[in-house]
């Protein structure tokens, strides 16, 4: 099968790209084609795309006709807290085949347990590093048992170094600050062909 | 140590390209120390990329595991593309040497180009490695590769005095590794100078370069049509190389004082050659390595207008053919060489350049004297048995603190 998975792959991310890179390897070791797409322009990813605001719903809509399945890591950064981005997103969702969420910790805000429900109607699987946090999930209705693989933590870790610190701090690009660079891009690439001609 | 001593170690050159096609000092040597060591009985694995070129960075060359001269090779694909807006803009800042943030740093290493499933192989399997070797400093391989497995990590960085060095990554990449390999005196000072915080396992191991059995220069002056005496610039036709500044340099020659030397160019990249010099400059493009060794033997002297060296591989090769080389004073590590040698002279513009140019055609006995003390200096130094040596000591030193 051809699989994306979506989220942010390490350097940064913390256990939860780690295990995200771990079942890459997994997934690619069983035979399958993986492609790992990580918003975060630090990350030793296949490929990254921007996936702020209406970007996630739009890119799961075009790689649905390009992969066979979809395994999508829940981050806090993802846009599922306004309804209309959620709505897309969704409508997107159904587009797949074969859906898996990766959940990393219980979420505790009333929107994102919205955003759990209807996403649980959407979804194959669910992935989750540990038992406390699939009771966490069972608990809040939005997952039944049988939908939920529990992985154990990663066991991938690098050592921590100043190096490690400085690769996997924050987040990059923030939005404001990419829009800026592609603004600025644009108009200089006008100015330059003007100059051409 | 002496625990260690005669223990057969686990290796692996971390390296952004190998293959017979790919030009690069830093990807020579690292290719060459690992089949120096191989020699030696270590266990030597390269890890690599697909990609030839490091300006496409496309996979060329098939991913998975080979053997090639004893050592294995794993090679895995380069990725690029993403946000190359962000990173083309990202770039003109370092370039223009701007202060980015550390941020800005990495998203711009990571950019260019990466290598996803070698990280994880790093991840996964630094444990299996006495010593993990990363060179060249710039490179993802090395950045990201040193903070995957910091303590096994040894960096040789091949650093130059520019703006790239003086990143705030470079530092942590530098300061978080457990050893560095330095190929030059001066390629140490810099970075003590410019980078606190270094790991205390330091060596200045030196690189080599192979003994050539013979030379032709005769048979490569009438292979190439070369009728006039000549000196010779073999490398990359970068700006980074100081190709504009030779070129600039011996128009001035030329106008100044005409010894009768052409310049014969040889190496990678597009040369640019203005029409006022075209007659005088000949490009023979990119020579069969079998080639090359005959060209420093054929040439009067060897021009390195390159700042930009942390060993000079060609300053050695021009010395084994018996060569004397010129060099730019603004290369320190080369002028470095020039001195302990005695097998050259360095000049500060064209002016300077017209000038030993005219001593060297004027007195060829001083020219041939300068090129007898270059190779008697690589014999002593920089052959792949002392440098393979040196190295193999350092490695012993390194994994006797970490058993």
């Amino acid at each position: 099968m051809k699989i994306l998975l979506i989220g942010t792959a390490p350097p940064p991310g913390g256990q939860g790209a780690l295990a995200l890179a771990q079942r890459a390897e997994e997934l690619a070791e069983a035979g399958h084609e993986v492609v790992t797409l990580s918003p975060d322009l630090r990350s030793a990813s296949d490929r990254q795309a921007r996936l702020e605001g209406v970007l996630l719903g739009l890119s799961l809509s075009y790689y649905a006709r390009r992969f066979d399945a979809l395994e999508l890591r829940l981050e806090s950064e993802l846009p599922l807290t306004r309804a209309h981005e959620r709505l897309l997103v969704l409508r997107a969702l159904r587009r797949w085949r074969e859906v898996t969420l990766r959940i990393d910790e219980p979420l505790s805000s009333q929107v994102s347990a919205r955003a759990l429900i209807d996403l649980g109607a959407a979804v194959t699987a669910v992935r989750v590093p540990s038992t406390a946090v699939a009771d966490a999930l069972i608990a809040r209705g939005a997952f039944d048992a049988g939908r939920i693989v529990v992985e154990g933590p990663p066991p991938l870790a690098p050592p921590q170094s100043l190096l490690s610190a400085v690769l996997a701090a924050g987040r990059y690009p923030p939005a404001r600050r990419a829009l800026f660079v592609l603004a600025y891009e644009r108009i200089r690439h006008r100015i330059a062909l003007a100059v051409k001609r | 140590v002496s625990e260690t001593a005669g223990r057969k170690l686990r290796l692996g050159f971390v390296t952004p390209r190998y293959g017979e096609e790919v030009v690069g000092g830093s990807e020579s040597v690292m290719a060459e120390a690992a089949r120096a060591l191989a020699l030696k009985g270590h266990g030597v694995e390269i890890l690599t990329t697909c990609a030839r070129s490091h300006v496409s960075w496309d996979n060329e060359y098939p991913a998975g595991t080979f053997v090639d001269e004893g050592v294995l090779i794993r090679r895995f694909p380069a990725v690029t593309g993403g946000a190359r807006l962000v990173v083309a803009h990202l770039e003109r800042r370092v370039q223009r040497g701007e202060q980015l943030e550390p941020l800005e740093e990495v998203a711009w290493v990571n950019g260019r180009f990466r290598v996803p499933k070698l990280y994880i192989h790093l991840l996964r399997e630094a444990a299996f490695y006495d010593a993990l070797i990363f060179s060249p400093y710039l490179f993802w391989t090395t950045v990201y590769g040193t903070s995957a497995a910091p303590t096994k990590a040894i960096v040789m960085p091949c650093l130059h005095d520019e703006s790239y060095a003086r990143l705030a990554v470079i530092a942590a990449t530098l300061g978080s590794a457990s050893g560095l390999w330095f190929l030059s005196e001066p390629e140490q000072a810099l970075a003590r100078q410019i980078i606190p915080g270094l790991p205390e396992h330091q060596d200045v191991v030196g690189a080599a370069v192979e003994v050539p059995d013979s030379y032709d220069p005769d048979g490569f002056r009438a292979r190439h049509k070369l009728t006039k005496p000549f000196v010779l610039y073999a490398g990359r036709r970068e700006e980074g190389k100081g190709w504009g500044t030779l070129l600039n340099d011996f128009g001035t020659v030329l106008r100044t004082d005409d010894p009768g030397l052409d310049l014969v160019t040889v190496g990678s990249g597009v040369p640019r050659i203005p029409p006022e010099l075209a007659g005088r400059v000949h490009d023979l493009g990119f020579l069969d390595p079998e080639d090359l060794p005959s060209a420093f033997a054929a040439a009067s002297a060897l021009i390195q207008p390159s700042a930009n060296e942390s060993f000079s591989r060609t300053t050695m090769e021009a010395f084994l053919a018996r060569t004397p080389v010129i060099a730019t004073v603004a290369g320190e590590v080369v002028a470095w060489h020039l001195r302990r040698s005695g097998g050259g002279e360095t000049y500060v513009d064209g002016h300077e350049l017209s000038v030993q140019l005219r001593h060297l055609v004027d007195d060829w006995a001083a020219a041939a004297a300068l090129g007898e003390r270059g190779r008697a200096y690589v014999l002593e130094h920089y052959t792949w048995d002392r440098v393979a040596s040196a190295m193999e000591e350092s490695l012993f030193a390194f994994t006797s603190t970490r058993r």
